[in-house]
């Protein structure tokens, strides 16, 4: 599939990208450029429209995945990333679903987060049915972005539409404790392997509708178990 | 009560004033200036989160009543505007606000979150399908209101959808299939700064009357009934 990857220049989209690549015709849409995908790489801000419209022509796949973090935010401010965090996971997202569904694009993945639950940490287990309640601005910014997704399928029922809900994409152990250096580690913080897999089976969801789900590196389930991703697209973690 | 009416400048806000003023201690946080109300006038952008913070102060409940309504690009339907006064504006509000200890909240949305024509029958219950910049961006407003519900259940919240406000003038000039005449807005709108009872109350609410548009559950709830006018 031709699979656009907007904002795939990040974290996660440089530990996704590798993988798609050896199954997928991948293009990148970022504000960074990545020098080795020479073309397929377009550095655009997501609410450049113009941009977004040329870019979505003629693909399979859309994968959404900028943060909406602004890197040059004062950070003692509360609101400090407000603008960022809506207007790319919100307005964004809706101008990238808008321009796409014109161009005939019916297979997209929302990197939604599990920074829609207020307290992660506080509660037992989580799973898709459990209500959300973040009211901070990254994930008051992810709620809005799951309704814009449910929003789509009414516009086009034809359309599969998945909302990921990751849990702590990380690259290597270790790098938790960075992280969270007094905690211990969340048991669904999701390693590359995992992360991978993730994407690679969202991608091949034969079911079309929004469908929220959460994706995780949870191997025993305890936490945030993946049990609508595995009867969705047949994902199951692993834990590497 | 000490009101705070954001974008209580435009159409709505002075079919409103009359009313509000006549009952409240009215304040108005908008862009433009209300005439003659200077003393009364925060002059400011809804995305402006320090002169927010300032307002909301000892404010008893907030109105919001900002459309994202730039005639000069697109009115309504520009993009950038219907998001920063739809959606963000109201979190940026609603957030300051809920800080600040303010516990009431009075939202207009709209019954636009529906394709139109509409397809009736339409009530509180009939989930929303509209896709156009307006509609998704009024709709992810609302959901900004259940959320602040959730994150703070002391507070009343109401969120009315309203159909196409209409002043006198135009009542008197021509014929509205569906509308909210300015009396009955202004009955409704004091009738929910009465309403107390805490938690998010969605309630569409027009002059109208049809029957595929019923008015049965603000009745029940404020007991607010149309008069056409």
């Amino acid at each position: 599939m031709r699979v656009l990857v907007v904002g795939g220049a990040g974290n996660v989209g440089s530990i996704i990208c590798p993988a798609l690549e050896t199954e997928h015709d991948v293009t990148v849409f970022d504000r960074v450029a990545i020098p080795e995908l020479g073309d397929r790489s377009i550095v655009a801000d997501v609410n450049d429209i113009a941009a977004i419209r040329a870019a979505v022509t003629g693909m399979d796949a859309i994968i959404y995945m900028p943060m909406g973090v602004d890197p040059n935010a004062e950070l003692e401010h509360p609101h400090f990333h407000l603008d960022a965090a809506f207007d790319v996971n919100v307005k964004g997202l809706y101008q990238c679903l808008t321009t796409g569904l014109e161009a005939g694009v019916l297979r997209y993945i929302y990197t939604s987060s599990l920074s829609v639950y207020h307290c992660l940490w506080k509660l037992e287990s989580v799973d898709e049915q459990t209500p959300t309640d973040a009211w901070d601005t990254y994930g008051m910014s992810k709620r809005l972005g799951e309704q814009i997704c449910a929003l789509a399928t009414m516009q086009e029922p034809k359309a599969t539409i998945i909302a990921l809900r990751l849990c702590m994409p990380i690259p290597d152990p270790q790098s938790i404790y960075l992280r969270r250096p007094n905690q211990l580690p969340l048991a669904g913080f999701t390693l590359p392997h995992d992360l991978q897999a993730i994407f690679l089976s969202a991608l091949t969801c034969p079911r079309p509708g929004t469908h929220v789900v959460q994706a995780t590196g949870d191997v025993a389930g305890t936490l945030c178990p993946n049990h609508l991703a595995t009867e969705l697209f047949g994902y199951r973690p692993k834990g590497r | 009560m000490r009101v705070l009416a954001v974008g209580g400048a435009g159409k709505v806000g002075n079919i409103l004033r009359p009313a509000l003023e006549r009952e409240h201690d009215l304040w108005t946080f908008d862009r433009e200036i209300v005439e003659g109300r200077e003393d009364r006038c925060i002059l400011a952008d809804v995305n402006d989160t320090k002169a927010i913070d300032t307002a909301v102060q000892e404010v008893d409940a907030v109105l919001y009543l900002a459309m994202g309504n730039d005639p000069s690009s697109g009115g309504v339907h520009n993009i950038d505007a219907a998001f920063d006064v739809n959606v963000k504006g109201v979190y940026r509000f609603m957030h300051a606000a809920l800080r600040a200890g303010v516990r009431h909240f009075v939202h207009l949305s709209s019954l636009s979150i529906y394709v139109e024509p509409f397809d009736l029958p339409i009530d509180e219950s009939t989930p929303p399908n509209g896709w156009s910049t307006y509609a998704a961006t009024k709709l992810l407003g609302e959901v900004v209101c259940r959320a602040a519900a959730t994150r703070m259940p002391s507070a009343t919240i109401l969120v009315l959808r309203l159909v196409k406000p209409v002043t006198d003038e135009q009542l008197s000039t021509r014929h509205f299939p569906v509308f909210t005449g300015p009396h009955d807005l202004q009955t409704l709108v004091l009738a929910s700064l009465a309403f107390t009872k805490p938690g998010v109350h969605v309630f569409q609410a027009s002059s109208s009357a049809l029957d595929g548009m019923p008015n049965t559950r603000v009745t029940e709830a404020l007991g607010w009934k149309p008069t056409g006018k």
